[in-house]
């Protein structure tokens, strides 16, 4: 293994010890830098209810570069495309490397409680968020019920 | 390498397979009757596609390239869950036996599908009819076994967690490790054996199958492993893959680990386990080498050279995608991005499947020698003095490759990447070459490295992972890495709490984001 930084290992510890409400992370057996991750929606959001699967992933020169994250479950969400890739300043050019693995899962959250139709990465759903919001919201509850509920 | 679609592009929808696409916007608002099984698309319209893509992956080489249209298709009809789950059983019986893209084509496409319900894999493996008679039937239908197989290990891996719990049914597990008790066919055994292995990734489904193992009068993977050695290149993979579960995962706590007991006499350059990208597995001698998961794994091994004439080779074990060659240190593992060995300025490799010598990864196509197959030996010469590279197989010489010198002269490893489901043995020289090259004196390097007792170990990762765990963090270490003391002051916003290597690395503050204008040093 290309020597896994202490930071990672100080990181993961934390995170087992102190786990952030509503979210857990879990590094895979085989690799310590990936983490299985599930977020709970949000209260008061349409994904309320939901258990949201993603994976996040260390590249090799974290923390100077930024944790790559991706839903797993199917997520009708703005700034969520149909793989997963989430539209999230801070996973691309806002990065820093004083933010951590808790920060960045925080962020996710907090996304999934106020969606940003206005800097979508998916088209068709932030298009519908801005015009028939209701709708939108319905559909998001409906795909938290069918894909986000089974587990 | 050019296998890597859709991790940086959205792909496009609609154009490629319009009504599918339109009707995916349409079925948002109705849910779908789950009951029956609607056909989405005829299937033999879907078996095309899975073929056709299959052929593409073969030629298709440009990691910044528009995906094939076959393959945004199948992702679209596979958006759906009736559409995933045909995608799945066309998969199962078309893909060939012999292709050697075949089961690497599996987990690709997987990888970039949505994940399907826990109710859609259900559905699936009850469809298959898994049991321990579907493994025992007299007319095993090797393709569709090992497909099947192939299958149960992409969606263990997609869906780890309490999802792979379930689906690892009773008679899931009964059908996999039937295969590895009776010991039918060797590519069935090694792809059950590798789906046994990611559904262990989930800790409860590894307590089962352990378990499970125990119970036969005989452990499967103990008389497995016996086959790691073996001349067959299909049941050697077996061997290597049981050897790996048991120093891994399946731990017998009175098996000693393979390292402990392998005989490291006269080998004195091995692959380097501390530089490797995390998934590849090495043997317990450090001279083979397998990636069975779906990303590009490299490493380099523990030798440089820096001038003179070099010379080693490697045993072809899998037919498939490797690149396999020379890489200096600067050249950076990005395993999950698709990039390895011949993919920068600071690597040259060749990929023997595809007849492409790879630098700066960009291919340049071979044609003087046939397409590499198990028990191929590919020859890689470096000789600093001519500035040159020349690759062989069996012998066959291809083409020197002299480019690389332009940006890069010594502080040269050798190198390799591999896609998923490939292996390769490295001899370094503590065997007999079989083809060295007779036009040049050239040198080994296994006769001028030299490793301790303790470098020669290949420690199992967990054990690693462990030790390292273990250490402890100093009060005035940087915030950002752990590792060194914290000494240098940021000018002009004056945060501190970082090293000089990690300052080295910034342009502002990770605080604050004020840019750094200067960095003073603090007497610590």
């Amino acid at each position: 293994m290309a020597a896994l930084p202490r930071r990672i290992i100080k990181e993961t510890q934390r995170l087992m010890q102190e786990p952030v409400p509503g979210i857990s992370a879990v590094p895979s057996e085989t690799n310590a830098r990936y983490f299985h991750v599930i977020v709970t929606g949000p209260e008061d959001s349409p994904f309320e209810g939901g258990l949201f699967k993603l994976e996040l992933f260390l590249p090799e020169d974290y923390p100077m570069s930024a944790p790559k994250v991706r839903f797993i479950t199917k997520i009708y969400h703005p700034n969520i495309d149909r793989l997963g890739r989430i539209c999230l300043d801070i996973l691309k050019d806002k990065w820093s490397p004083a933010l951590q693995i808790r920060t960045v899962l925080l962020s996710i959250q907090a996304l999934l409680s106020a969606p940003n139709p206005d800097d979508p990465l998916a088209n068709d759903v932030a298009e519908l968020w801005k015009v028939n919001e209701i709708e939108a919201i319905r559909n998001a509850k409906e795909w938290t019920r069918r894909y986000a509920m089974d587990n | 390498m050019g296998l890597c679609w859709c991790k940086d592009k959205a792909p496009h929808e609609g154009g490629a397979y319009a009504p599918t696409a339109a009707t995916a916007a349409a079925s948002l608002a109705s849910v779908e009757p789950r009951v029956r099984m609607p056909k989405v698309v005829d299937s033999i319209i879907v078996d095309q596609l899975v073929l056709e893509m299959l052929k593409l992956i073969a030629s298709f080489v440009d990691n910044d390239e528009e995906s094939p249209v076959s393959l945004v298709k199948l992702h679209v009809i596979a958006d759906k869950e009736d559409g995933w789950i045909q995608v799945v059983s066309s998969m199962v019986n078309v893909i060939p036996l012999e292709d050697p893209f075949g089961p690497s084509a599996i987990t690709i496409l997987f990888d970039d599908c949505p994940l399907p319900s826990k109710e859609s894999v259900i559905r699936v493996t009850q469809l298959f009819g898994l049991s321990s008679d579907r493994a025992n039937t007299g007319e095993l239908n090797v393709r569709v076994e090992r497909n099947i197989c192939v299958v149960l290990g992409c969606i263990a891996e997609k869906l780890a967690g309490p999802n792979s719990i379930a689906v690892l049914t009773e008679n899931t597990l009964d059908y996999l490790l039937t295969f590895l008790i009776t010991k039918r066919d060797a590519c069935i055994v090694l792809f059950a054996l590798i789906a046994l292995e990611k559904f262990a990734h989930t800790t409860e489904n590894k307590l089962t199958i352990k378990s499970r193992l125990e119970r036969e009068p005989e452990n499967p993977l103990l008389v497995l492993e016996r086959l790691a050695n073996n001349e067959d290149h299909m049941w050697r993979q077996v061997g290597f893959c049981a050897k790996w579960a048991l120093d891994n995962l399946f731990i017998i706590d009175d098996r000693k680990l393979s390292y402990e007991l392998v005989d490291m006499t006269g080998i004195n350059v091995i692959l380097n386990s501390h530089d490797v990208s995390e998934y590849l597995k090495i043997s317990c001698n450090g001279l083979e080498a397998r990636c069975d998961s779906n990303s590009f794994e490299s490493v380099r091994c523990t030798f440089q050279v820096d001038d003179g004439c070099w010379y080693y080779e490697s045993v072809i074990i899998t037919p498939g995608v490797m690149q396999i060659g020379w890489a200096t240190k600067n050249s950076h593992f990005l395993n999950h991005e698709g990039y390895g060995i011949g993919d920068d300025l600071y690597s040259l490799s060749y990929d023997g499947c595809r007849k492409l010598v790879w630098y700066k990864a960009r291919p340049s196509a071979v044609a003087e020698v046939p397409a590499w197959r198990p028990g191929d030996v590919l020859g890689c010469l470096i000789d600093m003095n001519s500035k040159e590279v020349i690759f062989s197989i069996n012998g066959l010489r291809i083409q020197p490759c002299k480019e690389i010198f332009e940006t890069t002269r010594l502080g040269f490893f050798a190198a390799a990447s591999f896609m998923a489901f490939q292996q390769c043995r490295f001899n370094f020289g503590n065997e007999p070459f079989k083809y060295p090259p007779t036009d040049r004196p050239f040198s080994s390097f296994n006769d001028h490295g030299h490793l301790t007792d303790e470098q020669k170990k290949v420690v199992p990762r967990r054990i690693y992972l462990e030790q390292l765990r273990c250490s402890s963090v100093k009060e005035d270490s940087c915030t950002l890495c752990f590792d060194d003391t914290a000494c240098c002051v940021l000018i002009p916003c004056g945060h501190r709490g970082f090293c000089s290597l990690c300052t080295s690395q910034l342009r502002e503050c990770p605080m604050c984001r004020a840019a750094i204008l200067n960095i003073r040093k603090e007497d610590t």
